[in-house]
């Protein structure tokens, strides 16, 4: 069968825009790296550190509300509790950083998951209040009934062993860390959000009526973007 | 190929279909008529999921289908065009189409080509957001999109309402091709229309079937169907 498209047109405008995202994202990569770099002699490693970490979180709650248009009050929850996974998985496990984090992201998406089965059948702001709620439970049991091994509002710090070269007690080599955390999570959201399933997720924010997605189950795509928000934050 | 039994769908408390009973075989196209309020879009919304009937069964390829969930019915072949004409607005058109092409698993190169193929003025229209479309061209689009993947059975709704003469010989051209491929059912005011694509016909009036016209020589002959419009 004849293709009716003019292929090479075609290909030269896909060439075009692919090159022109392409070049953006690298930007994009510069731009970041160089900005952090820059800053932080002006700040302090340990204030950038943080608030890189905070950046993580930003553009994966982008991914939820800006893309799929889902405001939530409560995704602070999820960071929080990955957060207290891996520092309570160094605190009383195993000083392994990187086996920590492992278990921060799987605390925090079997979370997701479980509240996600809820609050995703809400919407507008039902679903925003619902993920509140949740939140201040989070934080209630954080402050009170577990205070035994979170040390409430005090809160606890960690000492991750060292791992051959690698130090991460030491705040230089931790801003390292965080940093390419940052530009791999950026590289992976660029590459979800122009991907067919990050299309979807568009579209989910643009229309979220059965009719209009009568082909996919909206509900499983919110719980598996929830997914990707946690694993990013 | 689909076979509708005595289905009764209700909104609450209000009946909206009473024992309406359908048959389609295979490669045909089944028109539904009717005044407004008679219950055709609640049918076309109770076979493809978005609502569950009270009573009754919906067989599909000898499978009862009635109650399942609008995506099984989607991986089943079935396919919906609303009547509203809604796309992804601030998608482009091939965003539109891709993501049809994504829920059927089809590749998008493969997906372009069907939808271009039947309407080849959409190859210069793919960048453009689709709630730029003219509504004739919306509707091409939507039609397009239901044919990705493996479509078996198109239920169709008002395709030519509000359009343009000329838009809608088109949508007429588009469908009269498809003929005896795949199954429609298609719920339509425009009599030319009808003459010339269906090979059964149902006439609903407040919520029941009271005619029902299988031999496709006296659709064109049957001469008080504008009452029922």
């Amino acid at each position: 069968m004849q293709n009716p498209f003019n292929q090479k047109s075609s290909r030269d405008l896909s060439e075009s825009i692919g090159l022109f995202s392409r070049d953006r994202g690298i930007m994009g990569f510069i731009s970041i790296a160089v900005f952090f770099l820059l800053v932080t002699p002006l700040l302090s490693v340990h204030r950038v550190t943080d608030f890189m970490i905070f950046c993580i979180f930003a553009m994966s709650f982008d991914l939820l509300y800006g893309y799929m248009g889902r405001l939530s009050f409560g995704h602070l929850l999820y960071l929080g509790t990955g957060a207290y996974g891996c520092g309570l998985f160094i605190n009383y496990i195993s000083g392994n950083f990187f086996l920590a984090i492992f278990v921060g992201i799987g605390f925090a998406g079997l979370l997701a998951m479980i509240l996600g089965l809820i609050t995703v059948r809400a919407t507008g702001a039902c679903f925003a209040l619902i993920n509140l709620a949740f939140n201040h439970i989070g934080f209630f049991l954080v402050l009170s009934p577990l205070r035994g091994i979170t040390r409430g509002e005090d809160g606890f710090g960690v000492s991750p062993s060292k791992l051959g070269f690698l130090n991460l007690s030491s705040r230089p080599v931790m801003f390292a860390f965080v940093l390419i955390c940052l530009l791999l999570v950026y590289y992976f959201l660029r590459k979800l959000t122009s991907s067919p399933y990050g299309i979807l997720i568009r579209s989910i924010k643009e229309d979220e009526t059965s009719e209009n997605h009568s082909h996919i189950a909206v509900h499983i795509h919110c719980i598996g973007v929830d997914e990707i928000i946690i694993q990013c934050g | 190929m689909l076979e509708i039994r005595d289905l009764d769908v209700a909104y609450g408390y209000a009946k909206v279909l009473q024992y309406v009973s359908l048959n389609l075989e295979r490669g045909q196209m089944a028109f539904l008529i009717g005044r407004n309020g008679a219950g055709k879009t609640t049918l076309l919304k109770t076979i493809i999921g978005l609502l569950k009937p009270q009573k009754g069964s919906i067989l599909y390829q000898g499978q009862e289908i009635a109650g399942l969930p609008p995506e099984d019915l989607y991986s089943k072949g079935l396919r919906y065009v609303a009547q509203e004409k809604k796309v992804f607005g601030n998608l482009t058109v091939q965003e539109n189409i891709e993501i049809a092409a994504f829920a059927s698993r089809e590749p998008i190169d493969m997906a372009l080509e069907k939808v271009i193929s039947i309407y080849p003025k959409l190859k210069d229209l793919l960048k453009i957001k689709a709630g730029q479309l003219s509504g004739g061209q919306r509707q091409i689009l939507l039609v397009g999109r239901a044919l990705v993947g493996e479509p078996r059975l198109l239920l169709i709704d008002e395709p030519t309402q509000g359009l343009a003469a000329i838009v809608i010989e088109e949508i007429v051209n588009i469908l009269s091709a498809l003929k005896e491929k795949i199954s429609a059912i298609i719920v339509e005011q425009n009599l030319a229309m009808m003459n010339r694509l269906a090979d059964r016909l149902y006439i609903l009036k407040e919520g029941k079937v009271v005619r029902a016209i299988t031999d496709k020589s006296e659709i064109s002959q049957t001469k008080e169907l504008e009452e029922f419009l």
